[in-house]
């Protein structure tokens, strides 16, 4: 099983297709959209999910035969899937919609994420933004870029380090146990700005576009996070487990954190995060 | 039409401000057309300058008695402020809200524009450039969410749930810096916290029924009045932190925003114990 550089441009127009034929005709659309709870009323499930899996797994079942597809409605069928991405030879882990609550309550935060991994190794990832049709392509070793409609692409850059009480960040603490959610809710007094946009896919943009100085999550499902952390890292940032250690494709705990460089990570890691 | 203001034609201004200067800058900004403000993530943009300009041009031609209180005109001359209380007639307009959110190239930021007429809130407006759609209300009229193409659908608040179950917005940055921490962490009695720097955004994901509680501690007329009459008419209970209405001339106190007084109440003693 191979991948070249030119099935990124098939990846693309497979999420650009889901976008105008599965997505975008449900935003907005309370009859088409077909709402349903998965865990809570901030963990939801919607027809452009679900159709939007199915159409990429469909079409990348057919081009690359064998290769290991995973994606929420897979992991729920099969929770082996998962794992399997440290080993499989050819991986493809999809998000259709993350920020699935937002796209639900009519909030154009949302986009498609896609991740290809080689042997328990990210080495692309596309972010797709539905609304406008922007694009951003992450690499292993060749940069991130942001493929504006109509647009020459724009190479990725993260933010300058900072002192902490300079920094915009987040850090998604509503999903946390105690003690840990209060304990990080508190001390994100210490920064200058917090904010959570309910979307993994624009905190990876932003954060490796330099908007923002860091983001965090402790629950690492490989949709939420592989493509936003190659990302991240071909756009010069540290991201690492909270233990310190890379995080890999099949990996599910252990909490993440991004930052500009190794020094602010350390500091995100202390100060924030904590024991 | 609301005093002698037609509120069709003031929303329509809006769009193609929008249309006209907002929308083809986005994601196209170069490093000249943004600066910060008071602060490096108070930003403005020539968007929000030229469709200010915009919409106070032909606001002035369309409705010569009303004061017009722009957000980018404050910024120029801070005493106009003061002239919104005593007005017969007033149009505020935040020409974009989001703004940090606009220059970053992250699609939450809208158009707003309310009418105020003798110190009152009588109207608001909230446009959504992307989704080309307007939440607007006048008073006691009810909320509406209205397409260019003529549909409306009747806006409404959550039903109240309990607090553990809450979903909402808090504006937490401009909290005093010792209340904020203990705020924070109350904040981990509710479901989800989230903040998406858009006050237009929020204001019409709660008008809509889609999350519980909004909290916004520094009120710039032009950021909260179509917003509070908009979750008003749509069934909220929304206050001050004393209890008492948030009017147009507040610009300190608090602004908290709840599916009911009940709800209210159990936010204020249990989360924001400001």
């Amino acid at each position: 099983m191979k991948f070249a550089d030119n099935d990124i441009e098939f990846l693309r127009g497979c999420l650009g297709y889901v976008a105008e034929h599965e997505i975008m005709p449900r935003f907005r659309n309370a009859a088409a959209s077909n709402v349903a709870e998965k865990t809570s009323s901030v963990d939801l499930v919607t027809q452009a999910d679900l159709l939007s899996e199915a159409y990429l797994t469909a079409r990348l079942r057919e081009r690359f035969p064998g290769a290991l597809v995973v994606g929420e409605e897979a992991y729920a069928a099969d929770p082996s899937v998962v794992p399997a991405l440290a080993e499989a030879e050819l991986g493809f882990v999809i998000d259709p919609v993350d920020g699935t609550f937002n796209f639900a309550a009519g909030l154009p935060v949302f986009a498609t994420m896609l991740a290809v991994t080689i042997k328990g190794e990210t080495v692309a990832g596309i972010i797709h933004e539905p609304v406008l049709g922007d694009t951003l392509v992450a690499m292993k070793g060749a940069g991130s870029f942001l493929h504006r409609v109509g647009a020459e692409p724009q190479r990725l850059k993260v933010a300058a380090a900072m002192p902490l009480g300079e920094m915009v960040g987040s850090i998604a603490f509503s999903h946390m146990p105690e003690p840990m959610r209060s304990r990080i809710a508190a001390n994100m007094a210490k920064t200058k700005m917090s904010f959570n946009y309910n979307c993994s896919a624009y905190e990876y943009w932003m954060a490796s576009s330099g908007k923002f100085h860091f983001i965090g999550h402790l629950k690492l499902m490989p949709w939420d996070h592989l493509a936003g952390v190659l990302l991240h890292q071909e756009a010069g940032g540290h991201t690492a487990k909270f233990d310190g250690m890379s995080y890999r494709p099949g990996e599910t705990g252990g909490g993440i954190i991004s930052a500009p460089c190794r020094e602010s990570w350390q500091m995100i890691r202390a100060e924030i995060v904590g024991d | 039409m609301t005093g002698s203001v037609d509120i069709a034609a003031l929303a329509d201004l809006l769009r193609r401000a929008a249309k006209a200067e907002i929308l083809p800058r986005f994601r196209r900004l170069g490093s000249d057309d943004v600066r910060a403000k008071s602060e490096a993530t108070d930003l403005v943009t020539e968007a929000d300058l030229q469709a200010e300009r915009m919409i106070k041009g032909e606001a002035a031609a369309l409705w010569p008695d009303a004061v017009f209180v722009g957000e980018e005109s404050v910024a120029a001359d801070p005493a106009l402020l003061g002239k919104l209380e005593g007005a017969d007639l007033a149009i505020v307009v935040d020409p974009v809200d989001g703004t940090f959110n606009f220059a970053s190239g992250i699609p939450a930021f809208g158009v707003m524009a309310s009418v105020v007429a003798k110190g009152e809130t009588v109207a608001g407006i909230i446009y959504d450039p992307m989704g080309d759609d307007w939440a607007i209300t006048e008073k006691g009229g009810g909320a509406w969410l209205r397409r260019p193409g003529g549909e409306t659908e009747r806006l409404s608040v959550a039903a109240p749930v309990a607090l553990e179950d809450m979903v909402g917005m808090a504006s937490t940055g401009f909290l005093p810096k010792p209340k904020r921490g203990e705020i924070l962490a109350n904040l981990a009695k509710v479901r989800f916290l989230a903040n998406y720097r858009c006050a237009a955004h929020e204001y019409r994901a709660f008008a809509g029924g889609h999350v519980h509680y909004l909290m916004y501690n520094k009120l710039m007329p032009w950021d909260h009045l179509a917003g509070t009459l908009l979750s008003i008419e749509a069934g909220a209970h929304a206050a001050r932190f004393d209890g008492s209405p948030y009017l147009p001339r507040h610009t300190s106190g608090g602004l908290l925003v709840a599916p009911d007084k009940e709800s209210w109440d159990i936010l204020r003693r249990e989360v924001f114990t400001i």
